[in-house]
């Protein structure tokens, strides 16, 4: 059973990384702005739960889809709009953007867009946790379509002959996606295997294949698997199978599921529409509400205030990132050697 | 200073940087080192150091060189051995995506103190898999350091400053320099990237030639030196960063440039040269830019089918005969 003050602390940060992506979907509609972005829509669960349990000290390495790592690891909203922007004070300088948006000083080693390239990295990390020898360990997310590249299979081939203290997070997204295609997306997953955490356990790896939208799973799976890393016992896997959010697409998501509406936390009957059964079923947010108000760890009113301080930070983020001046043209001309 | 062997001074440089740097890992298998892994002092620091020495790993070179990438992204230097860059090429793009752009597209947060050292170059007994020097495709990729050392002393000063430098940098050695002999500092000793080395002086034509191809130079040198041509031999020792000034400085002098390197002809390292020179010192130049590198074809196996991809000391002679007529 997760604590209750962890358990808001989760839930908050799920919250705002709702309230985040709903504002990047918004910018991109509403002002001109440049390249695409991935949302983190409806695996808040995932990243706000895994960060909880980290500490200072652990590397993250994360991929184009990382608004939310970044967020739930306690990253300046402002500066991770900013960068998401492309805007000077973005915590790249704008060189990142939504991609490539990384935050060293809060653990990120690196943010990868290259599929899969943050997995052999990851191992790296590992290597430098052990031979500092004071139990911190390296979380590695990466979607399932990392796991089509090769690197992933000789990195965990490696991680598991040096048992190197590194948690492979497999945010898979594409469970139950058919016609991806048809709405102008990527088809991904496109590998053969059904369960992907059979890949690492063929190499002996200890693998849980957890319900990603369930904070509860995946507490229970990443807090054991991520005591048995600091003690020695490592690698680990986890998959974290999520129902795709309706409104993903390969370079433009559209809100499709409107501003989530938090009613449907403690009034179930007021979700209705199209989407109705995804956010019933998957929606992490509105499901880890329900949980908590339901065992009555938060009330209402409780809810409403944490969404207006949560509401507060992001338009405040969303007026600094606004507000920063494009990279001058000479920007980039620079920083390419230490 | 001591005599040694290129392939003792690469190991001097790395056994003092494990000794004194108590974060840096060793990767890669002793056996892919070459004569080097029969150096007592590399042998005793693998032993000494070794939970810092991943000894023997997969053949798996995208994974080993994200393995040090990642390990110097979180503050441990890393030295990955790959055996031949022909092997390497696997690795791309870990070389070219993550730790060359690392530090560029972080806005400066990150950076990549990484080193990967291969062997380039043709492999007499080996098929075209195996005989390749693809530090041209590395130098178009920006963001990694590029060293092509010549000598023991140079192997031994680069290395150093190889594993001091924040960024990465590939070593790429010849197999046949690996057993020549030299005389090396002692100590502390390192060589700044991006100063070229005249090798000898000369007026009537420069050379300018990298790795085991600078010894092929001199000793077209010596042999022109008897007929009255006195050749000017630039060894630029890095190509990344490149010691333009120098090369453009022998040029403006002697008006003659013959480039001998082993990178393939189409945008090869002889061909930057020769683009350099044309932009930078035209009014200089008193014959055409004449590169020897291999044919833009896979190098056959068997020292005989070699023969025309091997760039001698007799082609060199001609090749300067040519820009002096």
């Amino acid at each position: 059973m997760i604590d209750s003050a962890q358990a808001l602390a989760i839930f908050e940060s799920m919250l705002l990384i709702r309230r985040f992506e709903e504002t990047v979907i918004d910018l991109w509609a509403t002002v001109e702005t440049e390249g695409h972005r991935h949302v983190y829509i409806g695996q808040e669960a995932v990243g706000a739960t895994i960060m909880e349990l980290l500490r200072e000290d652990d590397l993250i390495l994360t991929t184009h889809r990382n608004h939310g790592h970044v967020l739930a690891r306690g990253a300046d909203p402002g500066r991770a709009l900013a960068e998401i922007l492309g805007r000077a004070d973005g915590f790249n300088k704008g060189r990142g953007g939504s991609a490539g948006l990384t935050v060293r000083a809060a653990g990120f080693l690196a943010t990868t867009g290259q599929v899969g390239g943050g997995i052999g990295l990851g191992i790296g990390a590992a290597q430098a946790q052990k031979i500092r020898g004071r139990g911190g360990i390296c979380v590695t997310f990466f979607g399932d379509g990392g796991l089509e590249e090769g690197i992933g299979f000789e990195a965990m081939n490696i991680a598991a002959l040096y048992s190197q203290p590194v948690l492979l997070v497999c945010e898979n997204n594409s469970v139950g996606v058919t016609t991806g295609r048809a709405q102008n997306e990527w088809s991904s997953s496109s590998m053969a295997a059904e369960t992907l955490g059979d890949i690492p356990r063929a190499l002996g790896i200890a693998t849980e294949v957890v319900a990603g939208e369930s904070v509860t799973d995946v507490h229970e799976a990443a807090s054991r698997l991520i005591g048995d890393l600091r003690e020695g016992r490592a690698p680990a896997f986890i998959e974290m199978r999520t129902r795709r959010w309706p409104g993903s697409r390969s370079f433009n998501p559209q809100l499709v599921t409107g501003v989530t509406d938090l009613d449907g936390v403690w009034d179930p009957a007021s979700v209705t529409g199209e989407h109705a059964d995804w956010i019933n079923r998957y929606d992490p947010v509105i499901g880890y509400g329900r949980d908590l108000f339901r065992q009555g760890r938060i009330s209402r009113s409780e809810i409403v205030a944490m969404n207006e301080r949560v509401c507060r930070t992001v338009e405040a983020a969303r007026e600094f990132a606004l507000a920063s001046p494009l990279p001058s043209a000479e920007s980039g001309l620079t920083g390419t050697f230490a | 200073m001591s005599r040694m062997t290129f392939a003792a001074g690469m190991v001097d440089a790395v056994v003092a940087r494990m000794h004194d740097d108590q974060t840096m890992t060793l990767i890669g298998s002793a056996y892919l080192l070459g004569p080097a892994a029969e150096h007592p002092a590399l042998n005793a620091v693998r032993e000494r150091y070794a939970d810092r020495v991943i000894d023997e790993p997969p053949i798996s070179e995208s994974a080993v060189a994200g393995l040090a990438i990642g390990s110097a992204m979180s503050g441990c230097r890393a030295l990955a051995h790959f055996g031949l860059a022909a092997f390497a090429v696997e690795a791309w793009s870990q070389f070219i995506h993550e730790a060359g752009v690392a530090h560029h597209q972080s806005g400066g947060q990150i950076t990549v103190p990484a080193v990967f050292v291969m062997m380039h170059g043709i492999m007499p007994i080996e098929h075209s898999q195996h005989s390749r020097s693809p530090y041209a495709m590395l130098a178009n990729c920006p963001g990694i350091q590029i060293v092509l050392a010549s000598t023991p002393a140079d192997i031994k000063g680069l290395m150093t400053t190889a594993l001091r430098s924040d960024n990465p940098t590939v070593v790429m050695n010849h197999p046949l320099l690996m057993a020549m002999e030299g005389e090396v500092p002692d100590g502390d000793f390192s060589i700044p990237f991006g100063q070229a080395e005249v090798r000898r002086a000369g007026d009537d034509v420069t050379i300018v030639a990298t790795s085991h191809k600078v010894h092929v130079a001199l000793e077209a040198a010596e042999t022109l030196a008897a007929d009255g041509v006195s050749a000017e031999v630039v060894d630029p020792r890095t190509i990344v960063p490149l010691d333009r000034a120098a090369i453009l400085s022998s040029v403006r002098k002697t008006g003659r440039v013959v480039v001998v390197d082993d990178s393939p002809r189409t945008c090869g390292f002889g061909a930057e040269i020769g683009a350099l020179v044309a932009e930078s010192a035209f009014d200089d130049l008193k014959a055409p830019v004449v590169r020897l590198s291999p044919p833009d074809i896979p190098i056959p196996r068997g020292t005989v089918a070699q023969t025309p991809f091997r760039t001698t000391p007799e082609k060199v002679v001609g090749a300067v005969r040519s820009v002096l007529r």
